[in-house]
């Protein structure tokens, strides 16, 4: 087994530039399904399934490694690495927005842009932070996770309906859902939500872009901003987008912006 | 169609859902909520005002409902147009909740939106509660059973292992005719004993699914050797013919569990030489490969009592035999052919009977078998290879000083392979006297022995008066390696020190090296953290002492230990996930003493980090400790297993 295989790694387009995506908790790479189409014509489009988020082999996921998100920042540098990636803009939803906040601090020779769409510092709220989260809401989460066992490991995969626009997609998502492990499911949700990066953040040094969400309870605006402020230099973007997957749910929005973010970087460097 | 007609419609279908039994709620496709029926405004007691407009899908569930919806429900109800069966609990106006099973879909294009059913799911889910107690209980019971069992058949061991030594005892004792007599009962009484809790032990292993099969490169042809080998002798004396037949051509090696074949094979012949009178016991083997897989038809044939035909598949029932006077006449507790055939079915091969009453009877399987992949047979073949190719030592004579029989015999098994010239001694002080005596090139010492230990011994010699004893090499075989004792060393002028239990060509070669003069002064460590292989192998010295010479009794023990292991991966794989405290205190008290009598130092320190870690409620780093003891378990495992296999060919 290589890191290709354990991260069913896909690279799709063929354009100079890398864009490696790296998907939240709760997902896998197609959540980057309609990013890669917009972006595929002229960038090389890297998405990969987060360690125990795919069908990977049993036995293989070593909670030693990522009992915190430092052993994920690790898997986006080994794929840099393996792949030979250079200037890699790292576009991570959700939790893995920090993540690659991790990998472009532990490696910022690798990596030329941070794209953070719906990031927290900390979902607890701490003190005078606010993250919108209490540490008992994580303990239900849990628990509904738990209940949901069969539901989204046996019954969710063969209950997707097909897709009218998109008939293929049920079968390849049900196929990696069918495989994931509801225990390492349950160890990533606490190890997500129990995080905190915010001393990460003043260290970036690469150029960054939040992507916010008008409504999503997951990642509210208060935490994006907080991750604005704190992230130098960075750009913020209020998307009018529902939830907190603005990527599955406006796109074109999201897209946009981010093109705007990477042709604004590349008129400043020419 | 107009915005009226539309409006007209929605209406219509609304009312409908009105009447139906189970909730219903739509949103707008930013998922507020458009509309919800009676069933939803009863169990969360609110007016449809309050809802409609003014609240999203997502405000209907609890706080960890709302996380789960949003990651992962949502995405995929997007991306999908429907999702099902998603368990969730709607939080009332009161507090309480009412548990439902969510099933949603996209609507059409022309209304966009969302539309949920919920199905009331508070009686399943008393159900499926229910049900899941009862099977974790019967899992529970049916694990305590074979801890009981195995327990037992531990506890009844040791005793009866003392009465047939007791037994052993009293007939080298010159005993009278008649007494003789008694204690030949005694003893063959005993043995049977030993042989059914032998027997019960490994039928409740396979039944509670506790065995594992251990595949490895192995001769097929081998085993049925050992079983003909073993019931020969038995055989003569009654005038029974035993004999195989194979296959002109040899095989080649194969992939599987050696051990439990040769149970089988064993267990079918033991049953045979029991019910043959006169005549001959014959072991077939056909065989037939395709690619690299070999079919092998073996046949145990005998000219015996044979077994009616209404009990024929009786035979294979756990304590049962043919008929309640076999058991009176042929002994036995009619385990054998119960342990045979499961151990077959952990094969997938059925084991399969045919008999005629007076004439005879044959059982027959078929297993297909993997050839050995070249690096399986090398490491089979290698490690006799390479302990062969290790070079003799006859020009060397080496002083052992141990106050442990067990180790002496161990180190002079090695001795006598690399033919080594040794002496050996259990204490100190007579070695001393020795010394002065004979000629050495090398001395091997224990550390910790009474009365004089052996640092003792190393100062001792080194203000030896003559000068070639003084500056002989000093060689330590400890079992206890920190820096502490390192320094101690030095200072008592000890060269080198091989970690017990050694690996054996690192002993060789420290012999050698010393022994040949090629040491110099310079000191040689086998240091803990560098030496992986040392460390991490399982430390069999004190059982092994416990044991000594008794292999049966350590083969048995070992079994047990391995039993305890595996049940407790088992459990330390149900507290990653579930945390239980009870559980995981438990499982640590019950492997004190194995961690103990293996030395499994660093695995006890980790017992003690868990609980620590999961008395602060630090979940994460708990179960990834949990995570590294398992597989340290494991290891520990496979050196105990692999200690039995050694036993069990020796």
């Amino acid at each position: 087994m290589n890191l290709i295989d354990d991260h069913q790694i896909t690279i799709t387009g063929t354009g100079d530039r890398t864009i490696l995506f790296s998907h939240g908790f709760g997902g896998d790479q197609s959540m980057f399904r309609y990013l890669v189409e917009a972006f595929a014509p002229d960038y090389r489009c890297v998405t990969y399934n987060l360690a125990g988020a795919g069908p990977a082999a049993p036995g293989r996921f070593r909670r030693e490694r990522y009992r915190d998100l430092r052993g994920y920042a690790a898997d986006v540098i080994a794929i840099c690495e393996e792949l030979q990636l250079q200037d890699v803009i790292h576009v991570g939803h959700s939790v893995s927005a920090m993540i690659g906040v991790l990998a472009a601090n532990d490696r910022p020779d690798l990596f030329s842009s941070l794209v953070l769409i719906g990031p927290s510092a900390r979902y607890i709220n701490d003190g005078d932070y606010y993250g919108g989260f209490s540490a008992e809401d994580i303990e239900e989460l849990l628990e509904v996770m738990g209940s949901n066992y069969l539901g989204w490991s046996a019954r969710m995969g063969p209950a997707i309906m097909g897709n009218a626009e998109r008939p293929a997609l049920g079968e390849e998502l049900a196929g990696s859902f069918q495989k994931t492990d509801p225990e390492i499911a349950r160890f990533f949700a606490r190890v997500t939500f129990t995080s905190d990066n915010r001393a990460d953040l003043p260290k970036v040094s690469v150029p960054s872009l939040i992507l916010q969400c008008d409504e999503d309870i997951i990642a509210p605006e208060a935490v994006g901003r907080y991750v604005h402020a704190h992230i130098p230099g960075s750009r913020f973007v209020l998307l009018k987008a529902r939830g907190h997957c603005p990527n599955i749910s406006e796109p074109a929005q999201t897209s946009a912006a981010i093109r705007t973010f990477l042709n604004e970087l590349s008129t400043a460097a020419a | 169609m107009s915005n009226f007609a539309e409006d007209k419609a929605a209406d219509a279908g609304n009312a409908n859902y009105e009447l139906l039994p189970c909730g219903i709620v739509r949103t707008d496709a930013k998922q507020r909520i458009t509309f919800v029926n009676g069933m939803v405004r009863d169990w969360l007691d609110v007016t449809a005002e309050e809802l409609v407009g003014r609240r999203r899908f997502n405000e209907l569930l609890t706080i960890g409902g709302k996380i789960f919806f949003e990651t992962h429900h949502a995405t995929r109800l997007e991306l999908e147009g429907a999702v099902r069966e998603l368990n969730y609990d709607l939080a009332a106006k009161d507090g309480s909740r009412v548990p439902v099973l969510v099933n949603a879909h996209r609507l059409p294009e022309q209304t966009p939106g969302y539309l949920y059913v919920l199905l009331p799911f508070s009686e399943r889910k008393k159900h499926e509660a229910v049900l899941k107690e009862a099977k974790l209980a019967a899992e529970l019971a049916d694990r305590a059973k074979a801890t009981f069992i195995s327990t037992i058949s531990h506890e009844i061991r040791t005793p009866l292992h003392a009465i047939l030594e007791a037994g052993n005892f009293l007939l080298k004792d010159n005993p009278r005719d008649d007494q003789a007599e008694l204690i030949t009962v005694l003893r063959s009484a005993g043995q049977n004993l030993l042989g059914i809790v032998n027997d019960i032990l490994d039928m409740s292993k396979l039944e509670s699914g506790l065995t594992e099969l251990d595949t490895r490169a192995f001769h097929f042809q081998e085993i049925i050797d050992q079983a003909i080998n073993t019931y020969t002798h038995r055989c003569r004396e009654k005038g029974v013919t035993l004999r195989a037949e194979l296959p002109e051509t040899p095989l080649p090696p194969l992939m599987g569990d050696a051990v439990k074949i040769g149970q089988v094979i064993n267990n079918l012949v033991s049953n045979a030489t029991k019910f043959t009178a006169n005549g001959e016991i014959v072991v077939g083997l056909a065989r037939q490969c395709v690619g690299d897989r070999h079919t092998l038809a073996v046949s145990v044939r005998d000219t015996g009592i044979g077994i009616p035909e209404d009990r024929l598949e009786a035979v294979f029932q756990p304590f049962t035999q043919a008929s309640a006077a076999t058991s009176f006449s042929f002994g036995g507790t009619g385990l054998g052919l119960a342990i045979a055939r499961r151990i077959l079915e952990a094969h997938a091969a059925p084991l399969t009977v045919e008999s005629e009453v007076g004439k005879g009877t044959t059982f027959r399987f078929t297993l297909t078998l993997p050839e050995a992949p070249p690096e399986a047979v090398s490491a089979m073949v290698d490690k006799q290879a390479l302990a062969d190719a290790l070079p003799p030592l006859n020009h060397l004579r080496v002083v052992n000083i141990d106050d442990k029989a067990a180790n002496l015999l161990i180190n002079a098994r090695y001795f006598r392979e690399w033919k080594l010239n040794f002496v050996q001694y259990n204490n100190a002080a007579d070695a001393l006297a020795a010394l002065g005596e004979e000629a050495c090139d090398l001395v091997l010492l224990d550390l910790k022995m009474p009365e004089m230990d052996g640092y003792e011994l190393a100062r001792r010699i080194r203000r030896h008066p003559d000068p070639r004893v003084k500056a002989l090499p000093l060689i330590a075989l400890s079992a206890s390696a920190n820096r502490k004792v390192s320094e101690k060393m030095l200072d008592a002028g000890i060269n080198g020190l091989v970690l017990k239990p050694f690996e054996p060509m690192y002993l060789h070669h420290l012999i050698k090296r010393y022994g040949e003069g090629r040491g110099g002064s310079s000191i040689t460590w086998q240091d803990a953290a560098e030496d992986e292989t040392a460390t991490d192998a399982v430390d069999f010295t004190d059982v092994a002492e416990i044991f000594a010479g008794d292999d049966p009794d350590y083969k048995a023990f070992l079994e047990v230990i391995h039993h305890d292991l595996l049940e407790a991966v088992d459990h330390l794989g149900k507290c990653i996930v579930d945390f239980n405290e009870a559980r995981f205190k438990t499982l640590k008290h019950n492997l004190v003493s194995t961690t103990r009598v293996f030395r499994l130092d660093g695995l006890r320190q980790q017992f003690g980090e868990a609980a620590e870690l999961l008395e602060a409620g630090d979940r994460i780093n708990f179960s990834a400790l949990l995570e590294r003891m398992i597989t340290r378990i494991r290891e520990v495992d496979a050196g105990v297993v692999g200690k039995i296999g050694e036993l069990a060919a020796a």
